[in-house]
């Protein structure tokens, strides 16, 4: 059933593609280009190791001791290799506390980014709701909105719920509610269920099954590639995030972990657990990355298709 | 009458919980915006109508200006030293025949590094006394730059940071769309004896345009949105010489507690951004006539 021809996520996360360059194989013949391609090379590994560099930096400063980090000239490699600067990082910043908050966070911003709008998407796809055309344009036009633009108006709202008059601020339902905005998810959610043939729903209505079942059982499992993209950009969006929860948690033992590393940076740490600090909360994000670097890439193409 | 309604029922269900989220939190805000500009709003006194006066005061705030010309600055210049890297990038990444993905991840590595490491990380590097950068100019035998910790260094070295940052994920874009070109356009080319710059001119260029111009108004919408990168490193500094739009807002907002001109200065912002979005819809539109 999941090889449906054609399915606009098909590419995600299989196979390369296989389009060309500028050169031929007969433009290889020629010396200059041959030495061009040789220049090229070595022009782009030279890049390619400058744009890691400070990355491999940041790694040996973690493991130099407190006095070998401000040396100068600075070596290199560590000349005593510190993992206790970890063990040291781990403890003083609380790692344990501010890593569980942010998995709350993430499990319930996960729900509302990519649960909720897939009901809508189904919706608007496949059930034919009473005026569905004004409420897709009205999702459609903010994407439009610079979000940022309107935070102040967006603090406000939470800190007095329109009609109910509930203060969310220093909750994570100020975090969990405002994630169900996401226009470009319920823009690509649309496209592909509207990918799925009809019949496959209508039967399925036929023999009785109840909607939510046909999404749970039918809709969703054929999705996994776009689902599988988008939870990875949500997942990986809420470990970055820093702006927002700063301002919207003012318990600093509620914080999540990149609001609880800006602080720590500016606090009394030496820089080399400062570093091992920094080293250890980018390690899940570059997991992610290189497992699933297939999927990313798919879904930053996919992300070019926004304008 | 009543089976009409009750075959809207559910759909309606399914629908409900994410349009109640899209009026409460992106269209009410946009409306609550443009009416708290208008007011005195202090988070514990309650709201009063004062008209314009929240944008006089911050047409008359020197540093309305200040940070205004900063962010234009930074997006300026990130556009001059950002903007065509991950273009030449991606068309020299693929014209590699082995190790092609080896490339990608390389450049693309930065951008996974969340904005807050990228930030504190290079707040490190450029230390004038004991960064990286510095030693590594003083090894040949240079001066080192003051970096963040100057009024005239300070954009530039946060342009070049967020580029650092940024190239990555714009140059797999890129990659992807000139995957996009078909061979055959190549092939008839070379049959025609094109050389390969003019392959470059006549084929490769015109083809990945409509990326190009999507990536510069993402460019420009995402730079005239900076925060993380000052706040983290500079405060705005030195000398409100780092000050961008976003963070007087976030000032005018959590530290004077005025919000009423917070909100008139992200209504402005707002406004702004949108004109830029629309003048590129209208050139899109033109181009593909």
């Amino acid at each position: 059933m999941a090889d449906i021809p054609g399915f606009p996520g098909d590419s995600i996360g299989r196979s390369e593609p296989t389009g060309r360059g500028l050169l031929s194989f007969q433009d290889f013949n020629r010396p200059r280009i041959r030495y061009g391609y040789v220049l090229l090379l070595l022009f782009l590994t030279t890049g390619a190791a400058i744009t890691i560099f400070p990355f491999v930096w940041m790694f040996f400063s973690a493991l130099k001791d407190s006095n070998e980090v401000f040396r100068i000239p600075p070596t290199l490699l560590p000349r005593s290799w510190q993992w206790s600067n970890f063990v040291k990082g781990w403890g003083e910043i609380n790692l344990v506390r501010y890593f569980s908050n942010t998995i709350k966070i993430m499990a319930g911003t996960w729900f509302m980014a990519i649960i909720m709008p897939s009901l809508a998407a189904y919706s608007l796809s496949k059930m034919r709701p009473a005026f569905g055309n004004v409420v897709l344009l009205g999702f459609m036009a903010t994407l439009m909105m610079p979000s940022q633009a309107y935070l102040i108006p967006r603090f406000l709202v939470l800190q007095k719920l329109p009609l109910i008059h509930v203060n969310l601020l220093d909750s994570y339902w100020a975090l969990w509610l405002p994630a169900i905005v996401q226009p470009f998810n319920i823009m690509l959610l649309k496209n592909f269920f509207d990918r799925i043939p009809t019949e496959l729903i209508e039967s399925a209505r036929i023999d009785g099954a109840a909607e939510l079942r046909i999404f749970g059982q039918i809709v969703f499992p054929l999705s996994k590639p776009i689902i599988a993209v988008l939870s990875i950009f949500t997942i990986n969006g809420v470990w970055n995030d820093f702006f927002w929860p700063m301002i919207v948690i003012s318990t600093q033992a509620k914080q999540p972990i990149m609001v609880a590393v800006q602080l720590f940076s500016k606090g009394t740490s030496s820089m080399n657990v400062v570093m091992a600090v920094l080293f250890m909360v980018s390690v899940p994000p570059l997991v992610v990355f290189l497992v699933f670097q297939r999927f990313i890439i798919g879904g930053m193409t996919l992300g070019s298709l926004k304008g | 009458m009543g089976k009409a309604l009750k075959r809207q029922f559910l759909p309606w269900l399914f629908l409900l919980p994410t349009v109640l989220g899209f009026i409460v939190f992106s269209w009410y805000p946009i409306v609550l915006g443009l009416i708290v500009s208008l007011q005195k709003y202090h988070p514990i006194r309650p709201p009063q109508f004062v008209g314009l006066a929240n944008f006089e005061t911050l047409f008359s705030d020197p540093l309305f200006v200040t940070a205004w010309k900063n962010t234009v600055e930074f997006s300026l210049l990130s556009l001059l030293i950002g903007y065509l890297v991950p273009v030449v990038l991606a068309i020299l990444v693929n014209e590699v025949r082995r190790g092609k993905s080896f490339y990608r991840i390389a450049y693309y590595l930065p951008a996974v590094l969340p904005g807050v490491v990228t930030a504190v990380l290079w707040r490190w590097l450029y230390d004038p006394g004991v960064g990286l950068l510095n030693t590594v100019i003083r090894v040949f035998g240079g001066q080192g730059l003051p970096w963040l910790m100057s009024a005239d260094t300070v954009i530039p070295s946060l342009v070049f940071m967020a580029t650092w940052a940024g190239f990555g994920s714009t140059t797999v874009v890129y990659l992807a769309a000139l995957q996009g070109v078909p061979s055959e356009l190549y092939e008839a080319a070379e049959i025609d004896g094109a050389l390969v710059l003019q392959r470059l001119r006549y084929i490769t260029l015109p083809q990945i345009r409509p990326v190009m111009l999507t990536m510069l108004i993402l460019q420009i919408i995402g730079t005239f949105q900076v925060f993380t990168e000052p706040f983290v490193m500079t405060s705005g500094g030195p000398n409100n010489a780092s000050l961008t739009i976003l963070l007087l807002i976030y000032r005018y907002a959590f530290m004077y507690f005025d919000f009423g001109v917070a909100a008139a200065a992200g209504f402005i912002l707002f406004v702004v951004l949108l004109l830029v979005t629309l003048t590129y819809f209208r050139v899109t539109a033109r181009l593909e006539e």
